[in-house]
């Protein structure tokens, strides 16, 4: 009697999780299945009412439009060049600042980790306009100098670095030291092949901000040719929404720039889960 | 503390040096620009600088505007962060169960937090729209009448909120799972022995001990929700009658509309440490109220 009022109750909380997980798991992937299907309906099929929700008539005359005025392919370019930038610099700089505080001495490594650790907590609101107005100065505005440099380093990667490096034994330091090794050679030898995890971590939490960043890019790029793709997406939906909207060739530009990550995502989601979680710790 | 006769590693220094770098004209050179030229009136022409005291500050504070765009700030946090954590604590316990497919729902669940927030902005914004947008259509298919979502003063910061959770809800329910990860196994069936519910279990064992992960959620919900920009940029410029702009909108329109340099480095600063007060504030606010 009492068995069966667990098992029961067991298999109604379970019936329960699953009907909440299939309906949550639903409504996280609507809107990513009305943009697709969007893009793919003929232009009459998008003012219908009401709309249809089922495959129906496809084209991919809103991709070629896109192709044809948006210079998307310039745009995924720009992405990736400084994309690729800033996720190698902060494996380099930023594992070097980390290599010091974690395992050489010198004085005044408590505060130097204090004050990357308050760098870190630092809104960006406060940087906005001065940096802004830096790379105005210096005749920076609409180059990729302008996108990559004030993120080359960061501090969140050095700490991130830090921790990682701190669970490497100094004994084989000490060790390699004895064969002669440099700092350099153990850092990017020993080092990084002992904490691998950590690499990638920092690598995909870098490509992460840096492929998805709109308000810095928004604000230093003037010229089409230089955007990357979360600008030129918006610029083009402020140009298609003007007089007319052409909502079929909005979704398909939003379909393309969405693409690149996602398909890395679903190759790696463990590891992007991760990652971006532990992005959350950078306030 | 090295000691005093110690030799130390002097290749710290080059390994230091590039951060160095960076921190002095990345960030040490502009944080101390912005507090030059909030209180300075540049003339850009001239390259000189006027001393102009706090006088940019008291504007602020005397500014109709400001007060709007912190409640617009206000408003959203007061949707967004309570209905992120509660999703959140739900994702959290569901796929703490043992059912099949977490990794499955757990990778979908995580899909807005992957795509850029432009992509999601540009979707919603076309399903939140007033007319033929698909969200009025599914409200009245169950008969409830059409929303003015993001036209009408009333509703469009709430809107932008209730698209954020959407978007975030992930990123608190995978920081929840992890905290519910980190609890014991043994203290579920041990109370499971005793006989004690699954909803007595949730509020007796489960969120209490999930309570330092919630402190940190409504920190870095707040801290995030005062920041936002990119939503109400896109989807209502900010409007209709300045009800979805927050506040680093309004630096924006300030600084980068109007050029407005001096005003908008006091605003940047205010907000600044309007974010490093609410911190402080929660943390010791949450920290007495759930120590038990």
């Amino acid at each position: 009697m009492k068995l069966q009022r667990i098992l029961t109750s067991k298999f109604l909380w379970r019936l329960f999780a699953y009907i909440c997980l299939i309906v949550g798991g639903f409504l996280a992937l609507f809107p990513f299945y009305w943009m697709i299907l969007n893009s793919l309906k003929p232009g009459w099929a998008l003012t219908q009412w009401p709309p249809s929700f089922l495959p129906y008539n496809l084209t991919l005359e809103n991709y070629r439009y896109v192709f044809k005025f948006a210079n998307i392919a310039r745009a995924f370019f720009n992405s990736l060049i400084v994309s690729v930038s800033v996720v190698v610099s902060n494996v380099v700089l930023s594992s070097m600042t980390a290599y010091a505080l974690a395992k050489l001495r010198f004085p005044g490594r408590e505060l130097l980790f204090w004050i990357i650790i308050a760098v870190m907590m630092l809104p960006f609101q406060i940087l906005m306009m001065p940096l802004y107005l830096l790379m105005s100065n210096y005749r920076l505005l609409d180059t990729y100098w302008a996108l990559i440099l004030p993120t080359v380093v960061s501090a969140f990667s050095i700490f991130l670095l830090r921790q990682g490096f701190l669970s490497v034994p100094d004994d084989y330091i000490d060790a390699a030291k004895m064969d002669g090794a440099s700092h350099f050679r153990i850092l990017f030898t020993i080092i990084f092949s002992m904490t691998k995890p950590i690499i990638i971590t920092v690598m995909v939490i870098n490509l992460y901000w840096t492929w998805n960043a709109f308000l810095w890019p928004y604000l230093v790029i003037i010229h089409d040719e230089m955007t990357t793709l979360p600008v030129m997406l918006a610029r083009f939906q402020g140009v298609q929404t003007y007089d007319e909207p052409r909502w079929g060739a909005i979704m398909a530009a939003s379909t393309l720039t969405a693409a690149p990550l996602v398909i890395a995502y679903l190759f790696a989601q463990k590891k992007f889960v991760e990652a971006v979680s532990l992005s959350g710790l950078k306030m | 503390m090295l000691g005093r006769r110690q030799k130390w590693d002097k290749v710290a220094i080059i390994f230091i040096l590039p951060w160095f770098i960076f921190f002095c004209s990345f960030t040490f050179y502009p944080v101390f620009t912005a507090l030059l030229v909030s209180t300075n009136e540049w003339n850009l022409f001239e390259g000189t600088f006027r001393w102009i005291g706090f006088s940019q500050y008291l504007k602020l504070f005397h500014d109709a505007k400001f007060y709007q765009c912190l409640w617009n700030n206000f408003v959203y946090l007061g949707i967004q962060v309570p209905l992120s954590i509660f999703g959140g604590i739900l994702i959290a316990v569901l796929l703490n169960q043992k059912v099949k497919g977490r990794i499955f729902f757990r990778g979908i669940f995580f899909l807005p937090i992957i795509t850029g927030i432009v992509v999601l902005v540009i979707i919603w914004s076309w399903m939140f729209s007033a007319g033929g947008g698909v969200i009025n259509y599914f409200l009245g298919k169950v008969h409830l009448p059409p929303v003015p979502w993001l036209i009408d003063p009333r509703w469009s910061m709430p809107s932008i909120a209730l698209m954020k959770v959407w978007t975030d809800v992930a990123f608190y329910g995978v920081l929840f799972l992890g905290a519910l990860q980190g609890i014991p196994q043994s203290l579920f069936e041990v109370a499971k022995i005793d006989g004690a519910s699954q909803w007595h279990i949730f509020w007796s064992i489960t969120l209490p001990l999930l309570n330092p992960a919630i402190v940190f959620a409504v920190i870095m919900g707040t801290i995030w929700g005062m920041q936002i920009f990119t939503e109400p940029l896109l989807m209502t410029e900010g409007g209709p009658l300045g009800s979805s702009t927050p506040l680093t909108l309004f630096l924006y329109r300030q600084g980068f509309t109007w050029g407005r340099y001096s005003y908008a480095c006091a605003i940047g600063i205010v907000t600044s440490l309007l974010i490093l007060l609410f911190s402080i504030i929660e943390r010791k606010f949450i920290e007495r109220v759930t120590l038990y």
